[in-house]
């Protein structure tokens, strides 16, 4: 070894640039002296340069010495926060994406804003999480690679375990299976082609997703098995892992970026994609929902029958229609390619008309109309009417809660959505499958509508 | 005669302070001085010696100045008082060490 392989060998521990200048010069420094007094003693140039760093000894034993003496602590720091960030981050936009997470209120996270924030974060934190390795590595430092080690394993395991499309074959499995037994064979194409879909789709995205995060594992490994070398390096040895570690190091990087940028890229198309045709729909269906629209507002309930008749005949276009309507009392504004629907039926059998305004297309616009209990109570009802209706109704769709004080009293109406609205709305992008509302009473009197709040809609 | 690694590990930073109580040395120098006193008997790893006093400076056990002589920059370290004391507690204790070693060793 002669005077530069060795420096290079002592210099390749030594993290700080400072550092590294002047233990080269000194190192250099000496090893001319020592060869100089070689010379003296009437050794030739060659084979004294070569003495002189044999009498230096192990340069990687140097090397640790010097590294451990200027550990970087502001590097640990700087490590160890972006770990600790990068495992934050990966958390919440794990929230954010999967459906398993309840956020209330679960639709504030679930907009076309927050996926590009979700695939930002995600994105943000795998190259917070580079950076970390980076510094670990350069750093020399065993703590850091310790703890980079745990947070790439961290990652690996939650990543998938907690990605949409787990809680999709879970919804799936759960939500689905019953309406194919149910309710026959429609439903049970539907669901089926459904439940096929949202299984196969799962199981190639989980192992899509551990097949990149499994880069993570090895890193996780790697970085650890490296922290234990750093412990108990042997010379030439290291060298060779050190070299492997480099090429290992880049080999990830480039495999793991691309794959985020690939999953980034997809969900951003994915969301461009899905707000088109949303918009075509909107395009499409909007004036036939501006009728529907027009219909359902004049509707003021409650309704007498000739009023219920007249309604029925200005908008009914087809004898099918009608024996629906009589069926059902429900008007139908359109029988071909039906948009939109009217309805006025007493849906709860409670006594008490309920208006409602079914969008084929537009789910959020139904969703919001319909069974809306805030426009049915009445100002004025006393709590035990309120109880003889809500409580009892034949449909077995509401469960109240009660508390309150004697002055002030609260209930709190869940409504459960019955299996074929599910279906009807399962479709769109958004379902819920129940939606509460909070009544208050003052001296036991319904004394303010204003105070009639819808509360969160579970989604599941 | 060579000494263990161990062995040398414990005491050389002990020499190298005891070496730089009688004037201030640079890196090569302090290491010739041990073999000039030793009468060449430390056989150490010249290159460990740099880690050791980058970490006595760090501890202000020792001072360096960049000194040019002869037409080179040589770094030369100045043991501190505080670097006097610490040497002179270390001797103390090597001194009975060593004592109670050969008292154990010796013992009939």
């Amino acid at each position: 070894m002669n005077k530069k392989e060795y420096i290079e060998k002592v210099l390749n521990h030594i993290s700080g640039k400072a550092q590294k200048s002047q233990a080269e010069y000194e190192l250099s420094d000496h090893i001319d002296d020592r060869k100089n007094y070689y010379i003296d003693c009437g050794i030739d140039r060659e084979q004294a340069e070569i003495k002189a760093v044999e009498k230096m000894g192990d340069p990687d034993r140097v090397g640790i010495e010097f590294n451990r003496l200027h550990r970087n602590s502001a590097m640990l720091f700087i490590a160890v926060i972006f770990n600790v960030l990068y495992v934050l981050l990966l958390l919440i936009s794990l929230s954010a994406r999967s459906e398993f997470f309840i956020v209330p209120p679960a639709s504030l996270w679930k907009t076309p804003e927050t996926n590009s924030v979700v695939c930002f974060v995600s994105t943000l934190g795998v190259a917070l999480s580079l950076a970390a390795i980076a510094f670990s590595y350069k750093s020399k430092n065993n703590v850091i690679l310790i703890i980079t080690g745990v947070t790439q394993i961290i990652s690996f395991v939650a990543f998938p375990i907690f990605s949409m499309p787990f809680a999709y074959t879970i919804a799936g499995l759960i939500f689905c299976f019953p309406f194919t037994v149910q309710q026959g064979e429609t439903f049970f194409g539907d669901c089926a082609e459904n439940l096929i879909y949202s299984t196969v789709n799962a199981i190639v995205f989980i192992l899509l997703l551990y097949i990149l995060t499994s880069f993570a594992l090895i890193n996780g490994v790697a970085s650890l098995l490296e922290s234990k070398n750093i412990i108990y390096l042997k010379d030439e040895k290291y060298s060779k892992r050190d070299k492997q570690f480099k090429r290992y190091l880049s080999f990830i990087t480039v495999i793991f970026t691309a794959g985020v940028i690939a999953l980034s890229v997809e969900a951003v198309y994915d969301n461009y994609k899905n707000e088109q045709i949303q918009q075509s729909f909107n395009d499409e269906y909007a004036e036939d929902y501006l009728k529907a629209q027009d219909v359902f507002e004049s509707i003021n309930l409650p309704l007498s029958k000739n009023e219920s008749d007249k309604i029925v005949k200005s908008h009914v276009v087809s004898n099918d229609d009608l024996q629906y309507y009589k069926d059902f009392n429900t008007i139908v504004l359109y029988d071909n390619d039906v948009s939109a629907i009217v309805t006025i039926a007493d849906e709860d059998s409670d006594g008490i008309l309920e208006t409602m305004i079914y969008d084929q297309m537009l789910f959020d616009n139904a969703y919001c109309n319909s069974y809306n209990f805030a426009d049915d109570i009445k100002i004025g009802i006393t709590i035990d009417e309120f109880k003889s209706i809500y409580y009892f109704s034949d449909y077995n769709t509401y469960e109240a809660y009660y508390n309150g004080s004697t002055k002030f009293e609260t209930i709190e109406l869940v409504r459960y959505y019955q299996e074929e609205e599910i279906n009807f709305l399962k479709p769109k992008s958004d379902y819920a499958d129940e939606i509460s509302y909070t009544f208050y009473f003052e001296n036991g009197v319904l004394t303010d509508k204003d105070k009639l709040i819808e509360k969160d809609v579970i989604i599941f | 005669m060579k000494y263990s690694r161990e062995l040398l590990k414990g005491s050389t930073p002990l020499l190298v302070l005891s070496v730089l109580k009688d004037g201030d040395l640079y890196g090569y120098r302090i290491i010739r001085e041990l073999e000039i006193r030793s009468q060449n008997a430390f056989e150490m790893s010249e290159g460990t010696l740099y880690p050791i006093l980058h970490a006595f400076e760090k501890e202000k056990l020792l001072q360096s100045y960049w000194n040019e002589v002869d037409g080179r920059n040589r770094k030369y370290y100045h043991i501190t008082d505080k670097g006097i004391k610490y040497l002179a507690e270390k001797k103390d204790e090597w001194k009975l060490f060593s004592a109670n070693v050969t008292k154990v060793l010796d013992f009939a």
